[in-house]
């Protein structure tokens, strides 16, 4: 199965690290057993070999428009996603840690985030340097009684106070709970009159690197919401740890990192992103906000890949309250822009439409009630988000469906907005985008989870879209058991198809004895028939019972 | 995007290094485990690694967007910069130096100056200290020098029955200095005070087969021309703004009075008064991704006691600006009534289309302003913007001299 996909990746003319590909969930060579004996594995290893010095990657913002819009990069075809492992999960790695939907989390672990420390109070900032991209006004910073931890500072514009801040702590709040790395960020109320500047301060600018001016921070603050006391809101953004060595995109691999060798457009928590980022609209979601960086753990060096930069997420354009088009149309849309063009405006695309009333300018533009998460848009396209097949999208929904209300609130409590109507219409909305995710995404497949046999040959199972409510029960399970030749990757049919009404049945007897068994299940629900495409689970016998080894899903 | 140098071990390998390399990873015994296979793949890639090179013209992107030179070139905060745009209706497409300086006055006060011709041979030298909020945003004030040549003004006689056959051209060079200053009465209202003095003087002008405005016209056809005074100018102005949420509006309105008076400084004969009115509405549809842009403004020119207005100075119609079918200039006299209606529609976030009508004249009598005199066109266009400005406009124009005119330029129409 995985040479195969190795064999078709260099048809695709990828580099020789294309080549080389395995497959977590299969085999690399048609020589290997099905499953290895560490099946199926936790953790990937990815940061074992030493990354050298790579170069940063820098990215044209222009660029990665162009390309992502009219060139299509990446591999383009709709396979199973490369780095899952045997059971369908995305194992621990550099990019990725499986939290909720994987673990229980307490609301603090949620609330708490990435963040180093549980409140950051700095009395007074020396500026540093001033920000050199993105759209939000700041500066970058130091605490003078820690002179070697860089802050990176934003403010609210002052049409929509807390915005911007609020978005970016929810961001990171939920994107961390989901798994991604992201950067420590933190709400400060900062005085200007005791935000100095350092001696060494520079601004790179329309007029190349000078020195950063008192001006330039007056700029800074002259069109920043203010708070009634005088200070500033503003988002502290803790560097993270290492060497910032460019962005990664959401194709192919780093050339000069020897441990990238899944291409990205083929990771299943990058194409999985499209379910988070519409949960979120996150229509900023491309190569630009993200980050890698340059760890050095015990002498070694490893890249660990961040998300970055949610300032612009929910109904935050930044500096604006998000435009009406935001999540429904990309930026270059042909089919509905062609058609208002051509109709003189008098065809009127749905979300042209949306009534969002009255809202809290801390919101800005957002709503649940017509969200469709399958027709969601970033601004623009990525390969990753293209690549998505319905079981990285059931994948991420779990993930999404895992948050609770409460856990909601929370995230969002973060944001620490003044208006409480804010908090309950962002929370409200979340909620309702969570369950619209759930409706669409956890029925795209057979939503079987949790298989587990018991060593008295009890098989155990999960419905994952009736926990979540998304779904009324199967009417059945069609279930059809086998045993597995491990070395040959082959399967024999041990008996005919059984249908059993509960999310349990029995191990055929003439099985007890196998190595390896596998069993087929189809889902009988009329209202959902991707029910109905069979997934399979297999299992190895240990010497205590039964290991649930492999989750193929049709 | 492939790395040049392992495209060419992709080839390599394509042609017949596959089987020695298979060979070398057939020599290793089969990996016993998900994790040593795993290591042996990134292994291998360690062997082949290489630094990303861009290719070139996302090079040259980075290069722009990190040096800034776009902004650097078009529009820095402070320093040099090509000034791209028009001097004046009629010059066509202008360009020159300019430099910008906002940080003066600890960055109280911008100074901006442009030398700038057209391919029409027009030019105009331009200097202005702009303090735009005083007394904590509640005062502005500007100051303003210029000096300019027009080489090619057109003139086809006065009132709205001209014909294009008429036309005939003058060069009109001016000095000008001046101020104004005002209070914001509210963040979207000003009332302010202009004074300026002005020296604009008339020669032949020098326009091809066209001939120049003297041979075809005299002193009673078209007042000032045999002799142009200086004139000290005052205008009181009050603006109301509060479109929304730009000047490409999607909504709300701006609405200008103002009152002038020309004093001649020389010979006592071209004193006038003119008063000018614009107001602009938008009206939302579909929640802005529709407008209906209206447009009514009239300017209005009166002396007394044997004055008159020169003719260089009366109200006109034409251009991209007004009836646009027409070109500018096309029509003068002491009167200008003018009414626009546009209908824009968003059709990208970057792109929108309009159609447009255009209906105005111009009367040395206010009263004899009559429906049926007056001049109109309509036609599409496409504007290149966002909500809060256009920076490229194609219209095309169907009705004036010619049954249609095309567009192309870089503001709104109103």
């Amino acid at each position: 199965m995985c040479s195969e996909r190795l064999r078709s990746l260099a048809r695709r003319r990828l580099p020789p690290t294309a080549l080389a590909i395995a497959c977590l969930a299969g085999a690399a060579s048609g020589a290997g057993p099905k499953f290895f004996p560490d099946d199926p594995i936790a953790v990937d290893r990815d940061t074992l070999l030493d990354a050298g010095s790579p170069h940063p990657v820098e990215l044209s913002e222009a660029y990665d428009f162009i390309e992502n819009t009219y060139a299509s990069p990446g591999d383009a075809r709709q396979i199973r996603a490369l780095n899952v492992n045997t059971i369908d999960e995305v194992p621990d790695s550099s990019w990725f840690t499986n939290r909720i939907g994987s673990r229980p989390m307490t609301m603090a672990e949620i609330a708490r985030g990435p963040d180093k420390f549980e409140k950051l109070e700095i009395d007074e900032w020396v500026a540093v340097a001033g920000k050199p991209t993105g759209f939000q006004p700041g500066f970058r910073a130091i605490d003078p009684k820690n002179p070697g931890q860089i802050y990176q500072l934003e403010v609210d514009s002052l049409s929509n106070p807390e915005m911007a801040t609020g978005a970016e702590m929810i961001g990171t709040i939920i994107y961390h709970a989901l798994g991604y790395n992201v950067v420590d960020n933190y709400l400060v109320y900062v005085d200007r009159a005791k935000v100095r500047i350092g001696p060494n301060a520079t601004i790179k600018d329309a007029r190349g690197r000078r020195r950063y001016t008192e001006r330039d921070l007056d700029d800074v603050f002259r069109l920043s919401a203010r708070q009634a006391d005088g200070r500033y809101r503003m988002l502290a953004s803790r560097f993270a740890e290492g060497t910032p060595v460019g962005n990664f995109r959401y194709f192919g691999t780093r050339s000069d990192d020897p441990n990238d060798i899944f291409p990205h457009e083929h990771r299943r928590e990058l194409r999985a992103n499209r379910v988070f980022a519409a949960w979120l609209n996150h229509d900023d979601s491309r190569a630009i906000n993200t980050l890698d960086m340059l760890v050095t753990d015990g002498g070694r060096k490893y890249i660990k890949h961040y998300m970055f930069d949610f300032g612009s997420i929910l109904g935050s354009a930044t500096r604006f309250a998000d435009d009406p088009r935001s999540g429904h149309e990309y930026l270059l849309e042909g089919g509905p822009s062609v058609k208002r063009g051509a109709s003189f405006g008098l065809y009127v695309s749905p979300w042209q439409k949306i009534d969002y009333g009255d809202l809290p300018p801390a919101v800005g533009r957002i709503q649940g009630d017509y969200f469709d998460p399958a027709a969601w848009r970033a601004e623009y396209a990525n390969r990753a988000f293209l690549n998505m097949r319905p079981d990285d999208a059931f994948w991420g929904a779990r993930r999404v469906a895992a948050f609770t209300d409460d856990a909601i609130r929370t995230a969002v409590g973060r944001a620490a907005y003044s208006d409480p109507r804010a908090v309950d219409y962002l929370t409200g909305v979340l909620i309702k985008r969570r369950d619209a995710i759930a409706r669409v995404w956890l029925n795209g497949v057979n939503p079987l989870v949790n298989f587990a046999l018991d060593a008295g040959g009890t098989l155990t199972f999960e419905n994952a879209s009736v926990a979540a409510g998304a779904a009324t029960p199967a009417a059945g399970y069609a279930l059809s058991w086998g045993r597995v030749d491990n070395a040959a990757g082959t399967t024999e049919r041990v008996g005919g198809e059984v249908t059993v009404t509960e999310t349990r049945a029995t191990l055929p007897a003439e099985l007890a004895r196998a190595d390896y068994v596998s069993v087929a299940i189809r889902s009988l629900h009329p209202d959902h028939p991707a029910w109905a495409a069979p997934l399979t689970a297999y299992f190895r016998r240990e010497a205590n019972g039964w290991t649930t080894v492999g989750l193929e899903r049709e | 995007v492939i790395p040049r140098s392992a495209a060419l071990v992709f080839v390599a390998v394509l042609v017949g290094l596959a089987p020695a390399a298979a060979a070398q990873s057939d020599s290793q015994p089969p990996a016993q485990s998900r994790q040593e296979e795993l290591r042996r793949l990134r292994a291998r890639k360690a062997t082949e690694l290489a630094p990303y090179q861009p290719p070139k013209i996302e090079q040259g992107l980075i290069f722009l967007e990190e040096g800034g030179y776009i902004d650097r070139l078009l529009n820095p905060p402070s320093g040099f910069f090509p000034f791209i745009g028009g001097i004046t209706p009629g010059a066509g497409a202008s360009a020159g130096p300019g430099y910008r300086n906002r940080g003066l006055f600890n960055g109280r006060a911008a100074f901006i100056a442009i030398a700038a011709g057209s391919w029409r041979r027009y030019w105009t030298l331009d200097a202005q200290l702009i303090v735009p909020a005083l007394a904590g945003g509640w005062l502005f004030a500007d100051a303003r020098v210029s000096r300019s040549s027009y080489p090619e003004e057109d003139f086809f006689g006065l009132g709205p029955d001209t014909v294009r056959e008429d036309k005939t051209t003058y060069d009109l060079r001016n000095n000008r200095f001046g101020g104004s200053a005002g209070v914001r009465l509210a963040r979207w209202a000003v009332i302010g005070q202009r004074v300026e003095y002005s020296t604009p003087r008339l020669r032949g002008g020098a326009a091809g087969d066209v001939p120049s405005t003297g041979e075809q016209y005299d002193d009673a056809d078209a007042p000032g021309l045999d002799a142009q005074p200086d004139f000290l100018t005052y205008e009181t102005f009050l603006s109301v703004d509060y479109r929304a949420p730009g000047p490409n509006a999607r909504r709300g309105g701006y609405y200008t009075v103002a009152f002038a008076r020309f004093n001649d400084q020389d010979l006592d004969r071209y004193t006038f008064d003119r008063w000018t009115v614009d107001l602009q509405q938008y009206l939302s549809i579909l929640k802005g991704h529709r407008v209906l842009a209206l447009r009514a403004a009239a300017t209005l020119t009166e002396a007394s006691g044997g004055q008159q207005v020169p003719f260089y100075l009366m109200p006109w119609l034409g251009g991209s600006h007004m009836v646009r079918a027409y070109p500018s200039l096309r029509f003068r006299d002491r009167n200008m009534l003018l009414l626009q209606a546009e209908y824009r529609w968003e059709v990208l976030p970057f792109l929108g289309g309009a159609l447009f009508f255009d209906a105005g004249s111009v009367e040395s009598d206010r009263d004899d302003f009559v429906l049926r005199r007056l001049k109109t066109d309509y036609g599409l266009g496409i504007r290149w913007g966002t909500p809060r400005g256009v920076f490229l406009r194609t219209d095309f124009a169907i009705g004036g001299d010619s049954g249609f005119r095309f567009l192309l330029r870089t503001s709104n129409a109103f």
